[in-house]
């Protein structure tokens, strides 16, 4: 039995990591990079990632751009509806850590808002 | 508000993505904050940092030299091409056809490889600067650029091709968000979405900069002001800005790229005034503790024609190295006021139609 479920703990990891569905939270620069990602020269399908419009059958979520305060609490709602296991991919210097933009306006960082398993710099990171 | 499925009334909510750009820029240096204008409207950085670019150099009176003006007006116009390939893209994917939407980011790849070639970077370029372009462009990249122009060319034919007749497209474009030209003009509409509505207004005519007056080019105008011919009139442009960047690298001249007396990153040590020998053998501190003007005073509104539209600069100057004031005139904001007439008594699924076809980028919306 013990043998049954870790062999099924193994086929379902082998499927999870082969089929990684994120939802797209494009925010700014970084979403056209994300959908330049997922377009034709680099293409994300081959690896089983396929953008999904709604939180509930996704994965993990990929925040995209520059998160302002007015936004924050939205994001929030996105990420409290994914259904577990879920990850948070923070691509872009902005999602990292505010980026450039230290103003009144901008949370300096999306792990002030949710937990951050990946962090992806640049601006904007390219495919 | 709805009936049914019919819209009644219809308010735009905007400030989700507002980062507070002028207000950073008013800390920065002149030449700081050209960084900035990139993530304004990020699909055509390089629209935005030569509208930037330009009133600084209005203010400060400096004159690019001529092969920095052609290389800069080249560089324009690819990213106009990108960015009408990037709006035909989500926009056709909106409507519901996905192969163009691949077939144009096919495109774009191939644009933005230019820009990596020429600058380093794909989408936030920071390569016009003030008094010219950062860096001269390699032979074998104005080569590759020049052979791509005939491709390109034909892979308009392709979009044209799939959707120009095609019966959905027809059906979902045709007659959806009619503008007349006389409103159009009265909420602010520029750029294609004007020109849809049959106005020829075009600064890169009524106000030429950089390499525009040397260059023949056309402005395609719309007739009936809908989502269909705001459509033609793009890819239309798309058309016209190839023949520019032919008439641009046929036509570049040998030279420096950037003026002499441009400012660098370290704006207080504004070269043009050492340089003018106004100021004598004194040190930079005497001559900023005597108060002298670093940069002209005053104010200036400057604007280009943006991919999306009219995007103008206004700049107040107090005389110190930073802007003491810089407004954006954002296309994107004046386009998203009009959507609550284009979309009254309309179906909810026509108001994605119409939100694609004004072209809209939030980060420059809200700046």
């Amino acid at each position: 039995m013990e043998l049954f479920l870790g062999k099924l703990d193994d086929l379902i990891n082998w499927a999870r990591a082969g089929s990684l569905w994120p939802v797209t939270f494009g925010l700014a620069c970084c979403a056209i990079e994300m959908m330049a990602a997922g377009a034709s020269r680099s293409d994300l399908d081959r690896f089983g990632i396929i953008f999904r419009a709604s939180p509930r059958q996704a994965d993990c979520m990929i925040v995209a751009g520059t998160l302002t305060y007015k936004m924050a609490p939205i994001l929030r709602r996105v990420y409290d509806q994914m259904s577990h296991p879920r990850w948070v991919v923070a691509m872009g210097s902005c999602a990292c850590s505010g980026g450039i933009f230290r103003t009144y306006a901008t949370v300096q960082g999306g792990d002030e808002i949710f937990p951050v398993d990946i962090y992806v710099p640049g601006c904007p990171p390219r495919p | 508000m709805l009936e049914g499925e019919k819209i009644v009334d219809l308010e735009p909510v905007v400030g989700f993505l507002h980062r507070g750009v002028e207000k950073l820029a008013e800390n920065l240096n002149y030449a700081q904050v050209l960084p900035l204008t990139d993530r304004l409207d990020y699909i055509s950085a390089m629209n935005n940092n030569t509208g930037y670019a330009l009133c600084v150099e209005r203010l400060l009176g400096i004159e690019p030299p001529p092969r920095g003006k052609y290389l800069r007006t080249m560089v324009c116009e690819l990213a106009r091409i990108a960015s009408h390939l990037l709006w035909l893209a989500t926009h056709a994917l909106d409507i519901g056809a996905m192969t163009v939407f691949l077939y144009c980011f096919r495109e774009r790849e191939i644009i933005l490889n230019f820009f990596e070639k020429i600058c380093g970077s794909r989408l936030t370029v920071s390569y016009p600067r003030i008094g010219g372009v950062r860096l001269d462009v390699e032979e074998e990249v104005l080569e590759e650029i020049y052979n791509f122009i005939p491709y390109m060319y034909a892979k308009i034919e392709e979009y044209e091709g799939l959707l120009s007749e095609n019966r959905i497209w027809l059906d979902r474009t045709i007659g959806i968000g009619v503008i007349s030209g006389e409103e159009a003009l009265a909420y602010g509409l520029t750029g294609p979405s004007l020109r849809g509505s049959g106005i020829a207004y075009d600064i890169r005519k009524h106000f030429p900069y950089d390499a525009y007056p040397v260059v023949e080019f056309e402005v395609p105008v719309g007739k009936n002001g809908d989502t269909y011919d705001r459509y033609w009139v793009r890819l239309q442009e798309m058309r016209q800005s190839l023949k520019i960047v032919k008439q641009c690298i046929e036509k570049l001249p040998e030279g420096p790229v950037c003026a002499e007396l441009s400012p660098d990153l370290d704006m207080p040590l504004f070269k043009r005034a050492f340089k003018a020998d106004a100021i004598g053998p004194v040190t930079l501190i005497a001559f900023l503790n005597e108060g002298m003007e670093l940069v002209p005073k005053g104010e200036i509104y400057s604007a280009v024609e943006g991919a999306k539209g009219e995007l103008g600069f206004y700049l107040v100057s107090d005389g110190t190295g930073r802007p003491y004031r810089l407004h954006i005139r954002a296309p994107s904001f004046i386009h998203i006021s009009a959507l609550k007439r284009l979309a009254c008594g309309h179906f909810i699924a026509d108001l994605i139609a119409i939100i694609g076809t004004l072209d809209i980028v939030m980060g420059e919306c809200d700046r």
